[in-house]
């Protein structure tokens, strides 16, 4: 299967990753439906047909899947915003990237 | 010779019943007359396009020797009850099984749906969430009935629009209808799969003017009964209420408007909560209350 490029100009792989470490890079998909509901999201796959919910700190993750920072990037970046020790933010990002991994949320960039 | 012919036309029925238009055709008296004491105010001369067609025949005798009937709805044979009580219950689940076909500018939730004071309220949830009962309750506490199964929300102006059918009602809730003043001793009994016996309440007949209007949805609340539990309203998060609304809904991808767009856009406007139903009356006064101070984000109890 050919790799897809995005517009940002980050390499994808539609398949998902079979590691979750720390040093995968995840972009987030484009082609799914997002509705923003005081801060929570409501994420449709149309072509899965699933549904999903994303609370306000999935959310702020699910915005930094850029394809360019690793989960402890992400979170130094929500130890701005959070109230939380950067050893805590980093075990919720990758709790929480693998979790958009297993629900094909995410695509992994090289 | 013409004299002999059958004129059948005595034998169809149409009816205007909300939103839902649809016509029952069969020979059986008895069934008709059970349908009209439902239905009898919502009955229209001429078929409505778009009506559901249901048709019940008597049909040969089974290999047991029982009698058997059938159930067609647009010419299909969809059920074959074999008891004559059954068959009030299909001719229902027959108009359901066909709504989510001939109204796509519907998005078709499984919940009861009420008007208070112009407001539109949507109690999803699944078989036994207590949904019917409440609804009665509500009915007696002066609320507007809209439907006791389902939700229909115009994809277009996100309205509630009425769907007043009657009201069923399983056996383990008649005590709580007669602790409410409705009485079913001279109710008839019919057999309903595997609800076991329910009875029908015709809408009109427990409170003048208890019908409600088209109106816009101001709440969602999730209704779940707990035998001898306080009832207690917890809010909770609009896109929690979407989701949850997502998995009762009979047609999300049937739906003009594509599902999600529509429960997304609806939730905006409302106020979501989780209700833990007790004792009827008093998980009336709390919804009453929950309806008459600005919603606010705390926990409201009995």
């Amino acid at each position: 299967m050919t790799d897809a490029v995005n517009g940002d100009g980050v390499r994808l792989s539609p398949a998902v990753c079979s590691e979750s470490g720390s040093q995968a890079r995840l972009v987030r998909r484009t082609d799914v439906t997002v509705y923003e509901l005081d801060g929570e999201g409501l994420v449709f796959d149309a072509t899965r047909g699933d549904t999903h919910r994303l609370n306000a700190t999935a959310m702020a993750i699910w915005r930094e899947c850029d394809g360019r920072q690793d989960a402890a990037q992400i979170a130094e970046r929500l130890t701005d915003s959070y109230d939380v020790s950067m050893a805590a933010a980093v075990e919720h990002v990758e709790r929480l990237l693998r979790e958009f991994q297993e629900r094909r949320l995410v695509y992994t960039a090289f | 010779m013409l004299s002999m012919a059958r004129d059948d036309r005595q034998d169809v029925m149409h009816f205007q019943i909300g939103e839902v238009a649809m016509s029952l055709r069969t020979p059986l008296r008895s069934l008709r007359s059970q349908y009209l004491a439902l239905y009898e105010d919502f009955r229209v001369p001429q078929r409505a396009r778009n009506s559901i067609r249901i048709e019940v025949r008597p049909s040969q005798r089974s290999l047991r020797h029982r009698r058997c009937y059938r159930v067609y709805v647009d010419g299909r044979l969809r059920f074959e009850p074999t008891r004559f009580k059954e068959l009030l219950p299909y001719v229902e689940w027959a108009v359901n099984w066909e709504l989510a076909r001939v109204m796509p500018q519907f998005l078709q939730l499984h919940a009861s749906s009420m008007e208070i004071n112009g407001q539109g309220v949507i109690l999803p949830g699944a078989s036994g969430s207590g949904k019917s009962t409440l609804t009665t309750g509500l009915i007696a506490d002066g609320w507007r009935y809209l439907c006791d199964e389902f939700a229909l929300i115009h994809s277009g102006t996100l309205e509630l629009h009425p769907f007043p059918r009657a009201i069923c009602v399983k056996k383990p809730a008649f005590s709580v209808m007669e602790s409410l003043g409705f009485h079913l001793q001279k109710a008839r009994h019919y057999h309903k799969g595997t609800k076991g016996d329910v009875v029908f309440l015709n809408p009109l007949n427990l409170r003048p003017n208890g019908i409600g209007r088209t109106c816009p949805v101001r709440y969602v609340v999730f209704p779940r009964y707990a035998a001898g539990a306080e009832p207690a309203l917890v809010p909770i998060s609009r896109a929690e209420a979407a989701l949850d609304m997502h998995h009762v809904c009979f047609n999300l991808f049937g739906c003009r408007t594509l599902g999600v767009e529509v429960l997304a856009k609806l939730v905006r406007g409302a106020s979501c909560y989780r209700l833990i139903s007790g004792e009827i009356g008093k998980t009336c006064r709390l919804l009453r209350g929950m309806v008459e101070q600005a919603a606010q984000p705390q926990a409201l109890s009995a």
